[in-house]
């Protein structure tokens, strides 16, 4: 490596937010705690080494199905009663995923003269923990993604506003973001559907 | 470290695993923090990398750094957590449509993560006004005169920190003029 490469190369190090970042200041104690009560023998936290967790994800997995159909009949009527009140242009019923099997959630879209206004009532989305956010997105056929804002909320109604059209981005799509995290969709999705034209 | 509180750090005794940590608990927290991009993620693969430390300390030499071995511990226990991740984040998204936009972050190569570990150790090493000099011209890509503004500090001075503190950053890695493997 030469003299300029690794000037360039410590550049790019030294502009690493994570040669910056700094643990918080519980992180000491617990580290002191996590170690004097851990057993001695290593301890892999995988699923391969806790079947009968398995068999309970599977019994969960299954009522969750129960639960969500439950849920999707009720959204169903819930939507119709919409329609004859608040009319919005486009509707999407966003399913749930397995990171958060209980969650479902509806969405009217407006077209306004300021852009697209995005009610989104959520149910059953799991509480977040400290520095987590949700993020609502749009996105098109090509994937790309445009953020239509973050809410912490788990359940009720949010309005968020999109300045793209739900015509050409017709994914919507919710996902547990971290504060001072990595930039763009965090990949944990927790909430997806597509969105139609009323 | 001295041999005294790895010894010690072997007997769980609570005082060395803190002086293990406040040694060394940032350079696995950056480490963590490269791979897992999140603060929550990170702080676990910090828990559970002096946690594994602990658990395998009888391969732990007393009379040597343990800084190459925790760095070790560090990178696979985060990439570990990376991949359980990934994981999660791919059964969730079996049933997802094609047109669905979640993105998986592929975890650095283990080079990179050295070299922020060595960069990171360097950095702990410079005096906080030097550090605190790097940080603004690198992280925030600020010039000498918008650093100076913002410390309340004249120009000059910046520039003598600065130099200073490049100065050592560049000795102190100066094993980057090795290709980096």
């Amino acid at each position: 490596m030469s003299a300029d490469e690794r000037d360039a190369f410590l550049g790019v190090l030294l502009a690493d937010s994570s040669i910056w970042a700094e643990p918080s200041a519980t992180l000491e104690d617990a580290v002191v705690q996590a170690v004097v009560a851990a057993p001695p023998a290593l301890h892999l936290t995988t699923a391969d080494e806790h079947p009968p967790q398995r068999t309970k994800s599977r019994r969960r997995s299954t009522m969750a199905v129960v639960a969500v159909a439950a849920a999707v009949a009720v959204i169903l009527g819930a939507s119709f009663a919409l329609r004859h009140t608040t009319r919005p242009d486009f509707t999407a019923q966003l399913a749930s995923t397995t990171l958060a099997p209980r969650a479902h959630a509806s969405v009217g879209i407006t077209e306004q003269r300021a852009g697209f206004r995005v009610e989104l009532r959520a149910h059953d989305l799991p509480v977040l923990r400290t520095g987590e956010f949700y993020e609502a997105w749009l996105a098109d056929n090509m994937h790309t993604l445009v953020p239509i804002g973050t809410f912490s909320s788990s359940k009720g109604t949010v309005t968020l506003w999109s300045g793209v059209s739900p015509r050409e981005y017709s994914v919507v799509s919710v996902t547990v973001q971290a504060a001072g995290g990595i930039p763009g969709s965090s990949g944990h999705v927790v909430l997806k559907g597509l969105v139609r034209a009323r | 470290m001295d041999a005294a509180t790895l010894e010690a750090f072997r007997r769980r005794d609570p005082e060395a695993v803190r002086a293990l940590y406040r040694e060394y608990g940032r350079l696995v927290y950056a480490i963590a923090h490269r791979v897992l991009g999140r603060r929550d993620l990170a702080e676990d693969a910090t828990q559970q990398t002096f946690v594994r430390a602990w658990q395998a300390a009888e391969r732990l030499d007393s009379g040597r750094d343990p800084g190459a071995w925790l760095a070790t511990i560090a990178k696979r226990t985060a990439i570990d957590i990376a991949r359980h991740e990934g994981r999660r984040t791919a059964s969730a998204l079996d049933d997802v449509t094609a047109t669905d936009p979640a993105v998986v972050t592929a975890a650095p190569e283990l080079a990179t993560l050295d070299a922020i570990w060595q960069v990171r150790r360097a950095i702990d090493e410079l005096p906080e006004d030097e550090a605190a000099i790097v940080r603004l011209q690198h992280l925030e890509g600020m010039t000498h005169a918008q650093i100076a503004e913002r410390l309340q500090i004249a120009v000059g001075t910046v520039k003598s920190r600065s130099h200073r503190a490049h100065g050592k950053l560049a000795h102190l890695l100066r094993q980057f003029q090795e290709p980096v493997a």
